[in-house]
C-alpha cells in the first residue's frame, strides 16, 4: 500500500478522497489511490485556471464520479448474484448448499447471533408493517372506497363541525349535485333489545337512511338491502351483522325473510351484511331505518336538533374540492332559508372516510414503524460487525483454500451460498416471529387500533418482507463477496493482521448503532415515564373491587317515570343481596363512559346576565360515595329522608366548592344549578370523569329521583374473596329480570386501565424495540472490540514483552473501544431531542426536557459499551503472549 | 496467427477513447496521469478523459486482458514509485494492430479518400 505522501491534504484532497471512498472495496484497492491522486492533480490544475473552471470541474467530476461508483457497485452486485446463481444451480449447487450448511452449523458462535439478529429485525418490521398496512394503507372494505367521504356541517365562524338533523339531510341529499348518494346514520343511544334468547340482550343499533347503503356501496352477504320504499310507512325492516346472524340466528339462511323480536316489536330481517362491514363501528349488529323511532322519544325530525352523521359517495369525476364547494353552497343556501336553526352553518366539511376511521391511530403507528425501521438499521450495522469478526476467524481457512487453488469465484461463491442460506432461514424465522408478533400487537392494541378485525397479512406485507429480506441479502452478500473473494494471499500468508490499518468504517458502524439505540431508549423511557405518571393519576375513587353494570330501562317495558324508578330500587336491592357485596349504588354515567349532563352553576345573588360556570351533573342513588370509595371531605351522603321529601340538595366536588366559596365552608350554602336553587349537603374529592389528562372535572351530584333518567351504571363493591363478582352480578340480574339487558358489565379497574391503553401499547412496543436495540448494539460493540483485539494481538504481545503492564494494555483497549461508543451516545442524545419532540405531540405529560431519561440512557449504554469492551480486553494480554509463542 | 488473431479481431472496432488509451501505452508503460496527458497531447486537446471514467475503462481493459499492471519499473530516476504503471498485454498489442489494420483498410477506400477531399473543399 502506498505511503501517505505528497502535498498536504486540503479541501480538494478531501474532496478527491471522499469521491474515491464511494467505490466498492475491490475497485478501491486497485485503483483508489491512483484515482484519488489523479482527481486531486486535475483539480489542482483547474484551480490554477480560476474559480469558475474549478467550480465546473468539481461539479462535473462529482457527478461523473458518483455515477461511476454506483455503476461499479451495480456490477459487484450483479456479479455476486451471478456467482450465487452458479453456486446454487450449477452441478455443484447441492454440494455448495451442504457445504454452507455444514460450515454454518459448525460455527454456532457466528450463525446463531446472525440468524437471531436477522430474524428479529425482519420479524419486528414485518409485524409492524402488517398492522400499519391493514390500518393505514389498505382501502376500506367497500367498493371504490376512495370515493366515500364523511360530510359535516361547518360553523365557519368557530371553525367547528356540527351534525345533521333529518330535514337537513333530506335537503342536502336533494340539492347536492356532486354526490351520487348521501345518507345519514346515528346510534342515538337507542339500542334495540333482542328478546328471543335465554336472556334479553341489547344489540348495538345504527339508525340510517336509505342513502347510507348507497353511499357505502354496501352489498349484503345473504338476502337484500332495505329499500328506499321501505324507509317510509310502517315497515319495520332491518339488516343484521354477520356476527349477529352467526350468534343469534344460528347462521340460518332461512332467517332472512323472517321476523325477529326486538324491543317488543317484530322486525323483518331482509339481509345479512358481510363480515367486514363494520360501519359506523364493528360493534353494530342491527341497521334499522331512522323512521321507526317514535318522534316523541327522539326529536330528530326538528331541523335544529342535530344528532346524525352523514356519509356520501362522490359522483363519478367529481373531486373532493368540488364536492366541498357544492355542499358548502347547499349549506349557505339553507342558512339563508332557515336563519334560526341553520344561521351559523355556512359551509361543509368533507373528509375522506378512511381518515375518519383511522383517526388518531396514524401517528402512533408511524412512530412504531419508524422505531422498527431503526431496528432494521441497527440490524444491518450489526451484520456488518459480525461479518468483520467472522472474517478474522476464517482468514486462515480462506488463505489455505486460496493457496490450494480455490478460485476467487469459488471462494466468493461459497460465502454467498452461506449468506443466501442464512437469509432464507432468517426470512422464514422472521415471518414466523411476525405472525406471532402481529397477533400480540393486535391483542395489546385491540381497543386502541381501528380496523383491528381487518388486520392480516396480504400481498403488500409479503412484498415488504421479501423486499426487506432481499435488501438484507444484498447487503450481506456484498460484504461477504467483497471480503471473502479478495483474500490477499500473499499478505495473509506473511502475517494475518500485522500492522493493522485503521478502518474508520468499523467505528462508524458502532457510532450509528449506539446513536440509534439511544434514540429508541430515550423514547422508551419518556413513554414509560408518561405511563407511570398516568398510572399514578388519582382518579378520585377506588376502582379495585368495584363492578360496573350499565343498564337502560327501555321505554317499551317501562314507559313512564313511575314504571322505572321502582326498578332502580329493586335492582339495587337484588344486587345488595349478593353474598360478599358490601354496598351498591348507581350513577347516571360511570367515569370514562360519558360526562353526564353539562350545565352552568351560579351564585344565588348572581343576576340573570351572569354566565355561570360549566360543570357536569350526575344523578346518583344513595350510598354512592361509600360504594365508590370517595370519602366525604365535609358534610354527609344524601339523607333518604331528604330524597323522599324531594328536598333540593346536592353534593359537589371539591373544585366547585372551592370556586364557589373560596376559603369558606360550602356545606349549608346554596347554589343556583341550571336555574334552580340547591343546598350543598356534602363535599367530595374531584374525580376523573372523562380523561386521565388535564384537570379533573367539576361535578355536581343530585339524588336520582330528583332528576331521573332511565339509564344508569350500577356500581357494586364486594369484599375480598367473594368469588367472581361479575358472574355473581350477572346471576343476580338474571334472577331479577331475564328480559332486562345489561349494556356493559365490567370491573371498574379494567375501565380505568383501558384509558391507559394507547399509552401502554406504544410504551410496550417501543420498550421492546429499545431492548432489542440495546442487545443488538452491545453485540455489535463486543464484535468490533473483539475484532480489534484479535487483529492487534501481535502488537499487544510485543508491548507486553517489552514490559508494558497488562492493566495498561487492557485500559488502552477499553479506551479505544469506548471512543465510538461515547461519540454515538452524544450523537444519539442530540437526535433524541429532535425525535422526542415528535413523541410529545402524541403522548401526554412528557413535559419538556427530561434530564433523567437522557442521563439514564447515556449511563446505561455507556455501561453496556464498557462491558462489551472489557470482556475482549481482558483476554487481550494472555492470548497475545500465546500468539507470540506460536510464532 | 489463427487462434490469437481471431481473439484480437473480436475486440475491434474499438471505441475512440479505448483506442487512445491503447495507443498511449503502445510505446511503453505509463501511469494513469501520463496516459491522460499523452491522450490530450496526441489529440491536440480534442479528447480529455475525466479521471473516474478513465479508471473504470482501465478496469474493463484489465479484465478483458488487454492491459495489465506492470511489475517492472522504469529507471529509478524516472520512477514515481507511488503510482501504478500499466502496459499492453500481448493480446492488447494484437488488438491495437487489428484496429490499425481495420482503420487503414477503411481509409484506403476510394470513397473515403474522395469524401475527405471534398470535406477539405479541394
Amino acid at each position: 500500500m502506498a505511503r501517505a505522501q505528497g502535498r498536504p491534504p486540503d479541501g480538494l484532497g478531501a474532496w478527491a478522497k471522499a469521491l474515491c471512498a464511494l467505490y466498492p472495496p475491490d475497485f478501491k484497492r486497485t485503483y483508489g489511490e491512483d484515482l484519488r491522486r489523479l482527481l486531486a492533480d486535475h483539480a489542482e490544475e483547474a484551480r490554477e485556471q480560476g474559480a469558475l473552471p474549478l467550480a465546473w470541474f468539481l461539479v462535473a467530476n462529482t457527478t461523473i464520479g458518483v455515477r461511476d461508483a454506483a455503476m461499479e457497485w451495480a456490477a459487484v452486485v450483479s456479479e455476486g448474484w451471478t456467482m450465487a446463481r452458479r453456486g446454487m444451480m450449477g452441478t455443484s449447487g447441492l454440494h455448495a448448499v451442504r457445504l454452507a450448511l455444514r460450515g454454518l452449523i459448525r460455527r454456532p458462535g457466528y450463525t446463531v447471533p446472525v440468524l437471531l439478529t436477522l430474524a428479529l429485525g425482519i420479524g419486528a418490521n414485518t409485524a409492524t408493517f402488517t398492522v400499519l398496512n391493514s390500518v393505514l394503507l389498505r382501502p376500506l372494505p367497500y367498493p371504490q372506497s376512495d370515493r366515500i367521504v364523511h360530510v359535516a356541517p361547518l360553523i365557519e365562524e368557530r371553525n367547528a363541525r356540527s351534525a345533521f338533523s333529518l330535514p337537513d339531510v333530506r335537503d342536502w341529499e336533494l340539492r347536492a349535485s356532486t354526490v351520487s348518494a348521501l345518507g345519514a346514520y346515528g346510534t342515538l343511544n337507542a339500542d334495540l333489545v333482542y328478546t328471543a334468547g335465554p336472556q334479553a340482550v341489547e344489540v348495538e343499533t345504527a339508525y340510517v337512511t336509505a342513502g347510507f347503503y348507497a353511499a357505502l356501496g354496501a352489498q349484503p352477504e345473504v338476502g337484500r338491502l332495505p329499500t328506499a320504499e321501505e324507509e317510509f310507512g310502517d315497515n319495520r325492516v332491518v339488516a343484521v351483522s354477520h356476527a349477529f346472524w352467526l350468534q343469534s340466528l344460528g347462521a340460518d339462511p332461512g332467517a332472512v325473510g323472517r321476523t325477529v323480536p326486538l324491543s317488543g316489536e317484530e322486525y323483518l330481517v331482509v339481509g345479512v351484511m358481510p363480515e367486514g362491514f363494520a360501519f359506523p363501528s364493528d360493534r353494530v349488529d342491527v341497521w334499522a331505518f331512522l323512521s321507526i323511532i317514535p318522534a316523541q322519544s327522539t326529536p330528530y325530525h326538528i331541523r335544529g336538533v342535530r344528532l346524525l352523521e352523514v356519509v356520501a359517495r362522490m359522483a363519478e369525476g367529481a373531486s373532493i374540492e368540488q364536492v366541498r364547494d357544492d355542499l358548502s353552497s347547499v349549506a349557505a343556501g339553507l342558512a339563508v332559508e332557515y336563519p334560526d336553526s341553520n344561521g351559523p352553518i355556512t359551509a361543509a366539511s368533507v373528509t375522506p372516510l378512511r381518515d375518519l376511521v383511522v383517526g388518531d391511530a396514524r401517528t402512533p403507528l408511524l412512530i412504531l414503524m419508524a422505531a422498527a425501521g431503526l431496528i432494521m438499521l441497527i440490524t444491518w450495522a450489526n451484520l456488518a460487525n459480525l461479518a468483520l469478526a467472522r472474517e478474522t476467524q476464517r482468514a486462515p481457512e480462506l488463505v489455505v483454500r486460496a493457496a490450494l487453488g480455490a478460485s476467487r469465484m469459488r471462494r466468493a461463491g461459497l460465502a454467498l451460498t452461506e449468506c443466501l442460506v442464512l437469509s432464507m432461514v432468517a426470512g422464514v424465522l422472521g415471518t414466523l416471529i411476525a405472525l406471532g408478533g402481529t397477533d400480540a400487537l393486535v391483542a395489546s392494541g385491540g381497543t386502541v387500533l381501528p380496523r383491528a378485525h381487518e388486520i392480516a397479512p396480504d400481498w403488500r406485507v409479503a412484498a415488504f418482507t421479501v423486499l426487506v429480506s432481499l435488501v438484507t441479502g444484498v447487503i450481506v452478500a456484498l460484504m461477504a463477496s467483497a471480503r471473502a473473494g479478495s483474500v490477499d494471499i500473499a499478505n495473509r500468508l506473511r502475517a494475518a493482521g500485522r500492522g493493522a490499518t485503521r478502518r474508520p468504517a468499523r467505528g462508524f458502524l458502532v457510532v450509528s448503532q449506539i446513536s440509534l439505540s439511544v434514540v429508541l431508549l430515550v423514547g422508551a423511557s419518556l413513554l414509560a415515564k408518561t405511563l407511570d405518571s398516568l398510572g399514578e393519576v388519582d382518579v378520585g375513587f377506588e376502582p379495585d373491587g368495584l363492578v360496573v353494570a350499565d343498564m337502560t330501562f327501555g321505554s317499551d317495558r317501562f314507559p313512564e317515570r313511575v314504571d322505572y324508578l321502582p326498578r332502580f330500587d329493586a335492582t339495587i336491592d337484588a344486587l345488595a343481596a349478593v353474598p360478599g357485596v358490601r354496598s351498591v349504588s348507581s350513577v347516571r354515567r360511570f367515569p370514562f363512559r360519558g360526562t353526564g349532563e353539562g350545565f352552568r352553576w351560579n351564585h344565588l345573588e348572581d343576576t340573570d346576565d351572569v354566565e355561570g360556570t360549566r360543570a357536569n351533573l350526575l344523578q346518583v342513588s344513595p350510598r354512592f360515595f361509600e360504594t365508590m370509595g370517595m370519602p366525604l371531605i365535609d358534610g354527609g351522603e344524601f339523607d333518604p329522608a331528604d330524597i323522599a321529601s324531594g328536598r333540593p340538595v346536592i353534593i359537589v366536588g371539591r373544585s366547585i366548592a372551592d370556586a364557589a366559596f373560596p376559603g369558606e365552608r360550602a356545606v349549608g350554602r346554596s347554589l343556583r344549578v341550571a336555574g334552580e336553587e340547591f343546598e350543598i349537603v356534602g363535599v367530595v374529592p374531584d374525580i376523573r370523569q372523562t380523561d386521565l389528562r388535564g384537570d379533573p372535572t367539576g361535578v355536581v351530584y343530585v339524588p336520582n329521583p330528583l332528576s331521573p333518567r332511565r339509564a344508569a351504571a350500577f356500581v357494586v363493591r364486594s369484599g375480598r374473596g367473594a368469588g367472581d363478582p361479575i358472574q355473581a352480578v350477572r346471576a343476580a340480574m338474571l334472577r331479577l329480570d331475564a328480559d332486562q339487558p345489561i349494556t356493559e358489565l365490567a370491573l371498574a379497574s379494567d375501565i380505568v386501565d383501558e384509558e391507559l391503553g394507547r399509552d401502554r401499547f406504544l410504551t410496550l412496543l417501543i420498550g421492546l424495540f429499545a431492548g432489542l436495540a440495546l442487545t443488538l448494539s452491545s453485540v455489535g460493540v463486543y464484535a468490533v472490540v473483539a475484532f480489534g483485539v484479535s487483529r492487534r494481538r501481535r502488537e499487544v504481545g510485543i508491548r507486553l514483552a517489552l514490559g508494558a503492564e497488562p492493566a495498561n494494555v487492557r485500559a488502552l483497549v477499553v479506551r479505544q473501544g469506548m471512543v465510538p461508543v461515547v461519540v454515538g451516545i452524544v450523537i444519539g442524545v442530540a437526535l433524541s431531542s429532535v425525535s422526542s419532540g415528535a413523541l410529545e405531540r402524541v403522548v401526554f405529560s412528557v413535559e419538556g426536557f427530561q434530564p433523567m431519561a437522557y442521563a439514564g440512557t447515556a449511563a446505561l449504554l455507556g455501561l453496556v459499551g464498557f462491558v462489551a469492551c472489557w470482556l475482549p480486553a481482558r483476554s487481550a494480554g494472555s492470548r497475545a503472549i500465546e500468539s507470540l509463542t506460536q510464532e | 496467427m489463427g487462434e490469437h488473431d481471431r481473439g484480437a479481431e473480436s475486440h475491434v472496432p474499438l471505441k475512440a477513447d479505448v483506442l487512445q488509451i491503447l495507443l498511449a501505452l503502445e510505446d511503453g508503460e505509463r501511469h494513469g496521469y501520463a496516459i491522460l496527458k499523452e491522450i490530450e497531447d496526441a489529440t491536440a486537446g480534442a479528447m480529455r478523459l475525466a479521471p473516474s471514467p478513465f479508471y473504470r475503462k482501465l478496469k474493463r481493459l484489465t479484465e478483458k486482458g488487454l492491459v495489465e499492471e506492470s511489475d517492472e519499473r522504469p529507471a529509478p530516476e524516472l520512477d514515481d514509485e507511488r503510482r501504478t504503471y500499466y502496459r499492453l498485454t500481448p493480446l492488447g498489442g494484437d488488438v491495437l494492430r487489428a484496429e490499425a489494420r481495420r482503420l487503414v483498410a477503411l481509409a484506403s477506400d476510394d470513397r473515403f479518400l474522395r469524401l475527405a477531399d471534398v470535406a477539405r473543399g479541394e
